[in-house]
């Protein structure tokens, strides 16, 4: 039991610090109007993207493809944490744009999430 | 929320409960070490009795996909592993069945009780660590692009019976493997490949829709222990379900994941 006291200060010490929105915090209130015109498909750059909604948690494939990651709530980085990982997860989060690039840097779909 | 996640933080210090109290349990030095002469332990192989074992839990389970057979399948675990030339064999001291592989890597293994009792390993010749392994339950009129839950559901309970999925040794996970029905009772996470490259799932039960969250596609950002897991080659192919959560909400075995793939020209749930 002793040990439980050492893990659950670092497990809820986590779980804060993964608690926010990733990037500039456009996402928490962007409707879906707002994000077609910020971004644009086969047109909208990394850069752009950047701009509009800060930096996001990226996601690099094998295939060249980049898939940028918005998320309101748990960062998809607490997914990767040993026991934190057993108790919250961004799974549980409501809202996040997903945006995936192509080769060429150029957005090629995006997606936002609001449940 | 809150309350939700000190549940979940007490279920945790549960587990670590039971996870320590077997581990003392385990502890036992009486137990004689067994030399295996003979035995090649550089292929990538399984237990021909675990696999069988699996077997067992799919035909129990038939409940979940009526209409279903099963497969199994291997993927290359790392760049570099070739697909071309495969030959699996089910192989014990005193056995040796060819087993035929598919085109898409998927086979079936015959029920050979001299084989099982002779400790034999379903065998590729591939080294140790160049294949993930997986059940393939599939329902009979799923479209090509989605999956059924109730498929996926028992591809966990094969795969668990049947000890083919890699994972981090990690005391808890190896007590999980080992519990009855985890994939359903317990909020475990089971990796899954499509066929394609993919951008979103969508759970789809007659009307009801809803978008998976990013956080169920590719994996973790930043795997602890790659080289102990399976999925991270593979990973823009890569979708996890966690069952206990969906089932308790609603969803049910006749639920369909559908896939848009990352190349897909009309993407679901595409914005307006």
């Amino acid at each position: 039991m002793r040990g439980y006291r050492y893990i659950a200060p670092f497990v809820l010490a986590a779980a804060c610090a993964g608690c926010a929105a990733t990037g500039n915090g456009a996402v928490t209130t962007l409707t879906r109007q707002e994000a077609a015109q910020a971004i644009v498909i086969g047109k909208s750059t990394r850069a752009d993207i950047a701009a509009a909604f800060g930096t996001a948690s990226v996601t690099r494939f094998a295939n060249g493809y980049e898939l940028w990651l918005y998320q309101v709530g748990y960062a998809k980085a607490v997914d990767s944490m040993p026991y934190v990982n057993l108790v919250v997860s961004s799974a549980d989060n409501k809202r996040e744009l997903s945006i995936l690039f192509d080769r060429g840097g150029v957005v090629k779909k995006y997606l936002l999430m609001d449940q | 929320m809150m309350c939700d996640v000190v549940k979940r933080w007490l279920a945790v210090a549960a587990l670590l409960g039971v996870a320590a109290a077997a581990l003392a349990d385990g502890a036992d030095t009486s137990m004689p070490k067994v030399e295996v002469q003979g035995a090649t332990h550089d292929r990538d192989e399984k237990s021909y009795r675990d696999m069988l074992a699996g077997m067992d839990v799919f035909d129990k389970n038939r409940g979940l996909a009526p209409t279903a057979t099963l497969r199994f399948k291997v993927l290359p675990r790392h760049e570099g592993v070739s697909m071309e030339g495969l030959v699996l064999q089910v192989s014990g001291d005193r056995s040796g069945i060819p087993v035929p592989l598919a085109a898409d890597q998927t086979f079936t293994l015959p029920v050979r009780p001299d084989a099982a009792n002779d400790n034999a390993m379903v065998r590729f010749n591939r080294q140790a660590g160049s294949l993930a392994w997986r059940a393939d339950v599939r329902s009979a009129g799923v479209p090509p692009n989605a999956r059924r839950l109730g498929d996926l559901l028992l591809e966990c309970k094969v795969a668990m019976a049947g000890d083919l999925v890699a994972y981090v040794h990690h005391p808890i996970n190896v007590l999980i493997t080992r519990m009855e029905d985890p994939c359903r009772t317990l909020p475990i996470t089971m990796f899954y490949f499509a066929d394609r490259p993919l951008f979103s799932v969508t759970l789809v039960a007659g009307s009801r829709r809803r978008i998976m969250p990013a956080a169920m596609l590719h994996g973790p950002t930043a795997p602890l222990m790659p080289n102990q897991e399976d999925w991270t080659f593979l990973r823009e192919r890569v979708y996890t379900v966690k069952f206990k959560s969906l089932y308790e909400q609603g969803w049910t075995d006749d639920t369909v994941l559908q896939f848009d793939g990352m190349d897909d020209d009309a993407p679901a749930g595409s914005p307006p």
